[in-house]
This record gives structure tokens, sequence and C-alpha cells, in this order.
């Protein structure tokens, strides 16, 4: 059912969300990175940048890489997804896809649930890593390669696969929950922004409902 | 009204039906009649100038290109290639005012003139050639004055071959439907 338009729609989605997001992504993971390090050394003593480095990777890999980025999805991509597809439907285009055969979920939505998807799956691990990167260099001498090696031995395989994982599906189920809410006809230009703000919001609980779902839910059965 | 049941008869027989929309949203049986030829598999076109007729967010390449591709079929490249042999081989018969459209391919519809919107909608609906073409109340007014030439257009386009279905209400005061369609056929034979 998904030809080529749908690939198009696929390619440009992953362009705004993925590549586009990413300077943002960068400068949020950089700036948690190296204020929770900066932060940790004003409490603690000596030995404080392993400890506060170890810390970082812990919350950043269980956390941060999951929700930061997925807020900066809500704040991006929903908003535009949501606008797009709201003007579409007041606009008739909607009506004109289904009039050429076309089926808007496999055109319109589908192709955007993958590519914010695939893009959230990229922007965790790429706010893992920067993230790590700001803290290191924030530490900068007061630790050897060996204290880095172990920073990274801390961090478990399944946890940053459980990451992945998790960033992947909110991305398809964030597109999936607004398209569905925003699917009710709307009737005018000013019903646009009402759609896309409320969308957002939407999303944004949705984002935290979830995580806290699964912190209290799966969590303690996939990593006792 | 007419009846689908009626439709499908009908077509062995005649090119051109009128829909009879009185008392009831012409834009609203056509999307009915479209969900109907879609679930019988014909091939539909749609001849509509409303702002929604042509997708915003795509070019009007793309646009032309869309129809053709679902679910999977043509890929861009390959429908520009078609569509530049097509339009160089039409060019010496094609009316003025659709050269236009060759230089407008790479544009947003938003920027195009309610013409070059009109010839947009035409060509896209040309490009499929489509079984039936489906005309809105919009451009039924092409069909009834005379100095509306889009529809002729239409003729050098190979769209007269399609069943024509105009949707619109039947006001026998103004417009005798034989005049009309007696237009629609003087056009179709020119083409």
């Amino acid at each position: 059912m998904v030809g080529s338009p749908a690939l198009l729609v696929f390619s440009r989605q992953v362009y705004f969300s993925g590549v586009q997001s990413l300077l943002v992504v960068l400068l949020s993971a950089s700036l948690v990175g190296a204020g929770f390090v900066l932060a940790f050394q004003g409490v603690l003593s000596a030995g404080f940048s392993t400890g506060a480095l170890e810390f970082l990777g812990l919350i950043v890999v269980r956390s941060l890489a999951v929700l930061i980025p997925a807020f900066i999805f809500c704040a991006r991509s929903i908003t535009a997804i949501t606008s797009e597809i709201s003007l579409m439907s007041v606009t008739g285009e909607i009506r004109s896809l289904l009039q050429l055969g076309i089926s808007p979920f496999y055109y319109l939505i589908l192709p955007r649930a993958l590519a914010a998807a695939l893009s959230m799956l990229f922007l965790y691990f790429y706010f893992l890593f920067a993230a790590l990167a700001a803290g290191l260099f924030v530490a900068g001498d007061s630790i050897d390669f060996s204290q880095i090696v172990l920073v990274f031995d801390s961090v478990r395989p399944l946890e940053v696969v459980s990451g992945a994982v998790r960033s992947f599906l909110l991305g398809a189920c964030l597109v999936f929950w607004v398209c569905r809410f925003e699917a009710r006809g709307h009737v005018a230009i000013p019903d646009v922004s009402k759609a896309a703000s409320s969308a957002v919001l939407h999303a944004l609980l949705l984002v935290l409902l979830l995580e806290l779902f699964y912190q209290f839910l799966v969590n303690p059965l996939l990593l006792p | 009204m007419t009846r689908f049941s009626d439709l499908f008869e009908y077509r062995q027989s005649s090119q051109r039906i009128w829909v009879d929309c009185s008392g009831c949203n012409p834009i609203d049986e056509m999307d009915r009649y479209c969900q109907l030829f879609h679930s019988h598999d014909c091939c539909v076109a749609v001849l509509d100038d409303s702002p929604g007729a042509l997708i915003s967010n795509i070019s009007v390449m793309e646009n032309l290109w869309l129809p053709q591709a679902w679910p999977g079929g043509l890929s861009l490249k390959k429908f520009r290639t078609q569509f530049d042999e097509l339009v160089t081989a039409l060019l010496p018969i094609l009316p003025e005012s659709l050269h236009d459209l060759i230089d407008l391919t790479n544009i947003k519809p938003g920027m195009l003139s309610v013409h070059q919107r009109k010839l947009v909608v035409l060509m896209r609906a040309a490009l499929m050639k489509p079984e039936l073409l489906l005309i809105a109340p919009s451009w039924v007014s092409a069909l009834t004055h005379p100095s509306d030439n889009l529809l002729s257009q239409a003729m050098h386009l190979s769209l007269y071959r399609a069943t024509w279905l105009a949707f619109d209400e039947i006001n026998p005061s103004s417009n005798s439907l034989g005049t009309v369609w007696a237009r629609a056929d003087s056009l179709s034979l020119k083409g």
C-alpha cells in the first residue's frame, strides 16, 4: 500500500524531525551533561568527577535521553504535523485525497509515524553521546582514561536498548495519538492554531504518562 | 436523483451524465460517488477548483505525479521524464495558456493564480486518463458559458474519452440540459 509518495513524505519528515533537530538536541544535551557535572563538582569532594559522570550516564540512559528529545519533538514536530494536517482538513485537501482514492492514513499519517519513530531513535543515541561527551569535557583533567572506561561500563546495555526501544515507540505513538485526536473535523482557520496547541499539550502529557508507566511498572520487571 | 445502478447502465450509452443535486450539497454528493467508484476500481478524476483541490505542501509537479504513483507506481523521476516528453509532443497543439504550466511545475500550488490552479487541476485529471470525470459545480459553468474555454482545452488532453458526471442543481428556466450537453458534445467532436 505504501508507495513512492508515502516514501517522499517519510523522507521529508525524517529530515525535519531527525536532521533539523540535531542542533537543538546537541545544545540541550551539552547543557544537561555539562550542567550536571558542574553542579556535582560543587557538592562532592575528592573523586567527585567519576561519581558525577557515573550518575550522569545512569540518569541520561534511563530517562533524560528519552524525555528531552521527546519534549523537543513535541515542540517542533508535533506542532508542525498537527498544523499541517488540520490545515489540510480545513482547506479540503483531505477530501481531495479521498476523491483521488488516496488514503490519508497511508499517505499522511503512517509515513510520519514511522519517520517520527526513526528520528526519535536517532535522537536518543545522539542525545546520549552528546550529554556524556559534554560531561567528560567539563570534568576535564580531573579524570583519566580508566575512569572514563568505568563510566561507560556502568551503563548496562539492556538499559540502552530499553531506552532506544522506548524512544522508537514513543515517536510513533505520539504521531498516531495526535493525528487520531486531531482528525476530528476542523471548520475554520483559527481551529488550526487551537488544534496545534492542544496537540502539543496532549503530547507532552502522553510522554510523561508513558514514562511514568514505564518507570513504575515495566522497569522493575525488565531491569530488577 | 440518479441512482448508482442507473449510472453503470447509463455508461453504456452515454458519456454525459448530469447528477441533479437539488436539495443536497454537490460536493458531498461527489464524495459519495467517488467512494463508490473507487470501490469498483474505476479510475476517477475530479475537476474542482476549491482551494483544497491541490495539495499545498508539495510542488505542482508532485501534485500531478501523486495520483499516478499511488499506491506504488511511477517514480517521480520517471514521471518527470514522461511529463516533459508529453508536453514537448503536445506543445504545438496545446492552447497558449497551457504553455504557462510547464514553467510552474516546481512551485507550490499556493503561488498559483486561480486560472493557473484550474490548469493544473485540468492537467492532473488529463494525465490520470480517467474512465470517469466528476465535474464540480464551479466547473459546470465552463460548460454553460462559452467564453470559458477551459473545457475546450480539456479536449486536447483526451478527457473527452471519459464519461463525464456533472454535479449541479438543474435550473430548467436558465439552462436547458439539451443545450448544455450539445455544447459539451460539440467540444468533444472538435477534440
